[in-house]
């Protein structure tokens, strides 16, 4: 396959490293966890407050919590969430599907449309509508997101009544569902459109100089054939781990847009989590997507080998 | 040639917003720590109006150009030093070296930025200066990624392989003969991050985490909607702020994307990951 | 794409709703499906599961759930009855053994309300309607404690042994006038609906709808374009500017309720300048007291008093109210031993050293926080100012990291401990939001008097003397007294605004009704 004994190693051992990190850091940071949970007034009952402490398990010292943090990951128990009153890993996988709703289509949309126009705009010369185009893709990439999904709320639900103004759904059926999602899957897709535009044109343009494009002219293929078949794929090796990587790190791309638009997905909870020192929700979800990038990098190296036959030789 | 003159306006676009961060203080009409008449509209005295406090907002807006670009610039320059060291090492040293820092360049590209981002930033309310560090730590890996295929490439060339003949030192031999080369790939790496900075900086920032007391332009754009900027139509206070980070970001990476193109060996992934 | 547009299409032609069922707007979110706690939840069931008693808007005790109580000479044994006409919605009687089961339940599961479980003696139930609880020390404020007590049948949580990670619809099963139906936390929606069994004054409302926002700006987009008819924050308003706006509109009335709700200055008083009485006034005096009106609240607000304690608790003692005055504030700094020796603008003590202080407070406080510096730096006094978030300030107050901290008050809690706000700086006490910074046996001594005491006469005398302490003493200034502005969509009428709850509580459902008659 490719794959030699020290590099599986190290993935391991990077796992394990993030892994202890995604357990300290939390615990690093100020403020006692339990300060939310308690309330406004707390008559000094010490007793009540080493209650919760005991069942959260924030009692015994630090390498022992270390060890149960272990014992945890390999039986997949998240424990509970204090905040959400539930099972953490139930709640992550309630969550799990919408976001994916979101992003999912996104990533897909956003990597074949971008890829398609970059290759034709780095393909083609420098016409005005091509810079023009090109120029477009530059400003919406450079936007700060929010600040084009506001835009976009702003303009198409708020002035123009066209769409709903937050939410996942109403009333739950499949129309009403894509039309809540309609706004944020345009906005994050325009976003992701406009960079692998951006990525896949340079890319053609460092192929197009390439000799075997010449070569290829050379022997009668040309056109279509010539794009797609031949430099398309050359081109969009470098977009393969990017695009795994968009894969990998889904949650926290769709965090911002699930702010602006109210959706109660994977992005809030980790937003939320933060804020409220969820200490066992934060773990899982950190845990979740490491293990989500991790699976993305591997298959981008898979993907990579496959397409690109000079790395099988090695 | 077309991208160099690309290359050279944007330089040139580049050192005008700097000049405007440096001399802010002079640019500015007002102090934007004075107060106004609050929520007074564009008027001959306030260009764009006041915002809630009173503050002149075109003062304001002047006075941002310099945390915004500050913290781009200074994580941009952590992150590019740090790779650069990495890189460097990775790609030049013997296999042990190279596995331990490409291991440690894997873990950090595993960490999910925008939300330790929102961990940090909510926890540490960190000042500009620590903000650029932290944000430079989190974008290193790409750049040492990169520098690191690049000097693996470079190291097989000939005109190394004689500087090693001829006996010269081996940190000679990185700085003098291959980090040159390299150069134009790290110059539009730096600018990548620049961009790439700013719009995090301006996301947490939007979301009301960072220090409320760093006035960049991402913080201007949460008061702007907190403070009742949206539901008055206040454009004026919205839209400007935004409007300045994405023409800072557009200036920086279409000059990064010439840079790319005259570059010499010209490398993937140089937009930002 | 297309077929998103075209159910966007269709939206025109879903039924028109009914005109009585109230939307409410929130930006608090429900995070689980527990009534007992969620925070939110918590407030929210105020319809579905009334408290024994309520506040009216003079911040008098009424009875709601209850009708009477007793209370026996040393406060340890209170008697409480329960009204005839409450039914729970699966239609069983709310009877006295379900409020001593909910004392001992939620006493006991809930780690805020430990306390009372901890001190409960026994329960005892005289007759269906009649429940007793008997405490192991005198609690005089157990009828405030019980305007905000949940009160659970016991039919359905007794065989429940882990309330925390219960989340079955029967827990919805309540007695006042509205239920919840559903709730659906993707949609963002939770549904109220009637429930068959209540007795009391029928409400003119069908339905009841609360929408959860993520973000107020959009809150406020919805209220103004008509999908929400209101919108209700915990012990805060609606933004002032955004209010402005609406009553420009004119769909909307904008109703101004007085709150006990105060933002102020806290000083740290274990270390120089804090300690210090004269700084403590000079503080006061540096203020500009109506900019920060005019300027934080938009004028919404009330100027403070000087007794601390807000009008609008009883035996508020009317006391000269506090003006700006730099040059008194310089010369109370003067007297102090701050002068400025170098000229550089700022003071320094006697040892030298610049007078350099540390302001901390939360990003609410931001803007005030700001304000408050700039009035110091006028009167020689540097502030630096840290703002953090929650959680930090909560933990660096606790450590007394800080010389000034701006936070402020809810209702609920200047009513804690021995009320009037002495639950914020009892340095016996701690919370969220305590300051517990006094240690003053004057102060605590005035404190324990007022748990102890029942004569309303000495009650009246120990308040009073409890204002003069605070305006002699100054532990903390107070900036502004807030003031909650709700606005409503004319649509509805019949508003009922509570000290506690604003408009959530069960008497406003009773009484808000849509303007021109029920469709």
């Amino acid at each position: 396959m490719g794959f030699n004994k020290t590099r599986l190693l190290r993935v391991l051992l990077a796992l394990f490293f993030i892994f202890t990190l995604n357990f300290l850091i939390p615990r690093m940071m100020p403020g006692d966890p339990l300060v939310f949970l308690m309330g406004e007034d707390v008559v000094l009952d010490p007793g009540a407050m080493d209650e919760l402490r005991v069942e959260m398990g924030l009692d015994q010292p630090l390498w022992r919590q270390y060890i149960r943090y272990w014992g945890r990951i390999v039986t997949l128990d998240f424990g509970y969430s204090y905040h959400y009153n539930q099972k953490v890993s139930a709640l992550i996988l309630s969550r799990i599907p919408w976001t994916l709703g979101l992003m999912l289509p996104v990533i897909l949309l956003g990597g074949i449309l971008g890829m398609v126009t970059g290759t034709l705009s780095g393909w083609k010369g420098d016409s005005r509508l091509n810079r023009g185009f090109t120029t477009l893709n530059l400003v919406i990439y450079s936007t700060p997101p929010y600040f084009l999904a506001l835009a976009c709320l702003y303009v198409f639900s708020v002035r123009l009544e066209l769409f709903p103004l937050k939410g996942f759904m109403d009333s739950g059926t499949l129309p009403d569902i894509l039309h809540h999602y309609f706004l944020p899957v345009l906005v994050l897709t325009a976003f992701f459109a406009s960079r692998n535009f951006l990525l896949m044109r340079g890319s053609v343009r460092q192929e197009k100089k390439k000799w075997y494009v010449l070569r290829a002219r050379s022997m009668g293929i040309h056109g279509p054939r010539l794009v797609f078949g031949h430099v398309f794929v050359n081109a969009a090796l470098p977009m393969v781990t990017m695009i795994a990587l968009d894969f990998g790190f889904l949650f926290s791309g769709a965090l911002l847009v699930e702010i602006v638009f109210s959706m109660n997905g994977m992005g809030i909870l980790i937003y939320e989590a933060v804020l409220s020192r969820d200490y066992p929700l934060l773990q899982g979800i950190f845990l979740v997507i490491t293990l989500m990038v991790v699976l993305a990098n591997l298959a981008a190296e898979i993907c990579y080998h496959r397409l690109d036959p000079r790395l099988r030789i090695q | 040639m077309k991208a160099q003159k690309r290359k050279t306006r944007g330089a040139f676009l580049m050192l005008a917003w700097l000049l405007v961060a440096v001399f802010a203080g002079m640019i500015a009409p007002h102090d934007p720590s004075r107060r106004f008449e609050p929520y007074s509209p564009p008027g001959s005295r306030h260009l764009l109006g006041t915002n809630d406090m009173g503050y002149d907002i075109l003062s304001e807006l002047i006075m941002g150009t310099r945390i915004s670009l500050l913290v781009g610039l200074a994580t941009a320059a952590v992150a590019t030093l740090v790779g650069l060291a990495a890189g460097l090492a990775a790609g030049y040293s013997g296999r042990f070296l190279d596995e331990i820092l490409t291991g440690l360049i894997d873990v950090f590209l595993m960490i999910p930025r925008i939300p330790m981002l929102i961990l940090l930033s909510a926890f540490m309310q960190p000042g500009a200066l620590t903000l650029s560090i932290l944000l430079g730590l989190l974008w290193w890996p790409p750049i040492a990624r990169i520098v690191r295929s690049a000097t693996l490439q470079e190291k097989k060339a000939a005109f190394v392989e004689s500087a090693v003949c001829l006996g010269f030192s081996r940190p000679r031999i990185l700085l003098g003969e291959i980090l040159p080369n390299i150069m134009p790939v790290v110059k539009a790496k730096f600018l990548m991050t620049f961009a790439s900075a700013m719009i995090a900086e301006a996301s947490i920032s939007f979301l009301g985490l960072g220090n409320p007391l760093l006035r960049s332009w991402g913080r201007m754009l949460y008061t702007a909607f907190n403070k009742g900027g949206l539901i008055h139509g206040m454009y004026w206070w919205i839209l400007p702020p935004g409007f300045c980070i994405a023409a800072v970001v557009v200036t920086v990476m279409a000059t990064g994307m010439a840079l790319e193109e005259t570059g010499r060996s010209p490398k993937r992934e140089v937009l930002r990951p | 794409m297309l077929v998103a547009l075209w159910a966007g299409c269709a939206r025109p032609t879903e039924n028109p709703l009914p005109k009585n069922r109230l939307k409410i707007g929130t930006v608090h979110r429900v995070k689980s499906r527990n009534i007992l706690f969620d925070k939110a939840l918590g407030v929210f069931i105020n319809l579905s599961h009334p408290h024994l008693f309520a506040l009216d808007p003079d911040g008098e005790i009424r009875g709601l759930l209850s009708d009477d109580y007793r209370v026996s000479e040393d406060f340890t044994r209170w008697t409480f009855r329960v009204r005839d006409h409450y039914f729970w919605s699966d239609g069983l009687p709310v009877t006295a053994s379900d409020v001593t089961f909910s004392v001992k339940y939620v006493g006991r599961h809930v780690p805020s309300r430990r306390w009372m479980e901890r001190s409960l003696v026994r329960t005892e139930v005289l007759d269906p309607k009649t429940a007793v609880l008997v405490f192991d020390q005198p609690r005089t404020n157990m009828d405030i404690e019980f305007t905000s007590f949940p009160i659970i049948p016991r039919h359905v949580w007794e065989n429940i042994p882990r309330p925390r990670f219960y989340s079955e619809n029967r827990q919805f099963i309540g007695c006042g006038p509205f239920i919840i139906a559903g709730m659906d936390l993707n949609a963002g929606v939770i549904r109220l609906r009637k429930n068959s069994y209540w007795k009391g004054p029928r409400p003119a409302l069908e339905e009841v709808e609360i929408h959860m926002y993520h973000n107020l700006d959009v809150l406020s987009l919805a209220l103004e374009r008509g999908d929400i008819d209101t919108c209700y924050k915990y012990a805060d308003t609606y933004p002032y500017t955004s209010a402005q706006r609406l009553a420009e509109t004119g769909r909307f009335t904008i109703k101004k309720t007085r709150t006990t709700g105060l933002t102020f200055i806290g000083f740290n008083l274990k270390r120089a300048p804090g300690n210090q009485l004269g700084f403590r006034r000079a503080v006061a005096r540096a203020l500009d007291y109506r900019e920060i009106q005019k300027l934080i609240t938009s004028g919404y607000g009330d100027p403070p008093g000087a007794g601390f304690v807000p009008r609008g608790m009883p035996y508020f003692l009317e006391l000269e109210k506090p003006t700006r005055d730099p040059g008194e504030a310089e010369r109370l700094l003067e007297a102090c031993g701050y002068r400025d020796s170098d000229g550089d603008g700022i003071r320094e003590n006697a040892d030298g050293k610049p007078l350099k202080l540390v302001l901390l407070s939360t990003t609410r406080h931001h803007r005030m926080s700001e304000l408050v510096a700039e009035y110091l730096g006028g009167v020689g006094v540097e502030v630096e100012l840290r703002i953090v978030e929650s959680a930090t300030w909560v933990a660096m107050k606790d450590e007394y990291d800080y010389h000034l901290t701006i936070t402020r008050t809810t209702p609920w809690g200047m009513r804690m401990h021995a009320g009037y706000g002495t639950g914020y700086f009892d340095a016996r006490r701690t919370g969220e939001g305590v300051l517990h910074t006094v240690s003053d046996p004057a102060f605590l001594g005035i404190c324990d008097s007022l748990l102890a005491v029942r004569d309303p006469k000495k009650k009246k005398s120990l308040a009073r003397a409890l204002q003069q302490y605070y305006a002699r003493n100054l532990p903390a200034v107070a900036l502004v007294q807030r003031v909650i502005v709700t606005p409503t969509n004319v649509r509805f009428t019949g508003w009922y605004h509570d000290p506690l709850f604003g408009i959530f509580n069960l008497q406003n459902f009773l009484t808000v009704r849509p303007a021109h008659g029920i469709q």
